[in-house]
């Protein structure tokens, strides 16, 4: 038998409202953001993170696995395409109202990934949540979120999405060896 | 609309202390109990939002005063299908449960009906492996009243882990 002690039922004696502790942590923000519409989710990334928009319908090469929506050139430099559902997972092809690619540099490895569309966030401050433990995963490319419109905005950056993809599986190379690699695939 | 849940049975006797317990339809005619003190208040919500990258019944939350509330669908978590809206609202009952680290923290409930205070006497108690396994592992005690089984969440165990902890536990 389990009996039930008070603690269980009664829980504990709570303080009032007032002496709880405060979930949100409020911070301001220091870089420049954009807001990235994907649709099902939305992120924030850093504006210095993103090389250019292009257009989805600019894709130069079929995929080259089950993880990317093909390929683009840019300024004579290979971008591989990705798109992200709402459970984050990887996509074949590009959403129906995903009109726009935000290219993307991680270091030296440059992708892009689909999206509905970038808007420059200009508020000038914004508070954010801490993703509460229930909701976390560790696919998540961020640890805070703010609410705008009624929906909930991820704080990410070009390195959390790299990490994302990684976990999914997408091969990101570097961009030294992508033409070769290209040309290898015919 | 925010309605402050105030204990409305105090039965003390001689011999048998009655515990108060919130009986929360969460949908189908399942419902679960959290001890009287952890539910604090029942809000309509309209405006739920979803973070990406989670399981349904723990992907939607709410602002709240100066607060996020992580909402969970129980009925979504046991019987793998989502409880429906009406009229683009839902009920939740708003919790209180202490964390890890000994602060309190807030959670939600989707709920499919209004909450009910039950009196709870300790030979309603009946022992864990009664529960479906499902409610076993989500759950600190139990009782029946009537012929119904009620078990008792442990909030700790359902808003302080993670999905892929918690879904771990099945």
């Amino acid at each position: 038998m389990n009996p039930i002690d008070e603690d269980v039922l009664l829980g504990k004696q709570l303080p009032d409202k007032k002496q709880l502790t405060l979930a949100p942590q409020a911070s301001p923000l220091t870089p420049e953001l954009a807001l990235m519409d994907c649709g099902d989710f939305s992120i924030f990334i850093p504006s210095n993170e993103i090389i250019s928009l292009v257009s989805s319908a600019q894709l130069v090469a079929q995929p080259r696995s089950s993880f990317d929506c093909g390929y683009l050139e840019f300024e004579q430099q290979y971008y591989a395409i990705f798109c992200l559902n709402k459970a984050l997972q990887l996509q074949s092809s590009i959403a129906a109202a995903h009109s726009t690619i935000v290219l993307l540099r991680d270091r030296n490895i440059l992708w892009g990934i689909s999206c509905h569309e970038l808007i420059k966030q200009t508020s000038p401050t914004l508070s954010f949540y801490s993703v509460p433990p229930s909701m976390r995963s560790r696919k998540q490319p961020f640890t805070e979120f703010t609410i705008i419109n009624h929906r909930a905005v991820g704080l990410s950056s070009t390195a959390a999405l790299s990490a994302l993809l990684r976990l999914r599986g997408a091969k990101l190379v570097a961009q030294q060896n992508l033409t070769t690699v290209l040309q290898g695939a015919g | 609309m925010s309605n402050e849940m105030k204990p409305v049975i105090d039965d003390v006797t001689a011999n048998t202390v009655a515990l108060g317990a919130w009986i929360l339809p969460i949908g189908h005619g399942a419902s679960v109990a959290v001890g009287q003190h952890e539910l604090k208040y029942i809000e309509y919500i309209t405006d739920s939002v979803t973070l990406p990258g989670l399981p349904a019944y723990c992907e939607k939350g709410f602002q709240w005063h100066d607060h996020f509330i992580p909402a969970l669908d129980l009925y979504s978590l046991t019987e793998r299908r989502r409880i429906p809206m009406t009229n683009g609202e839902q009920i939740a009952a708003i919790i209180a449960y202490e964390n890890a680290q000994g602060k309190i923290d807030f959670g939600a409930i989707f709920l499919q009906g209004v909450p009910k205070l039950m009196s709870v006497k300790p030979q309603q108690s009946v022992p864990l492996t009664e529960l479906k396994t499902v409610w076993r592992l989500l759950s600190h005690a139990a009782f029946r009243d009537e012929d119904t089984l009620y078990p008792v969440l442990d909030l700790r165990c359902l808003f302080d882990k993670s999905p892929s902890d918690l879904l771990s536990l099945h």
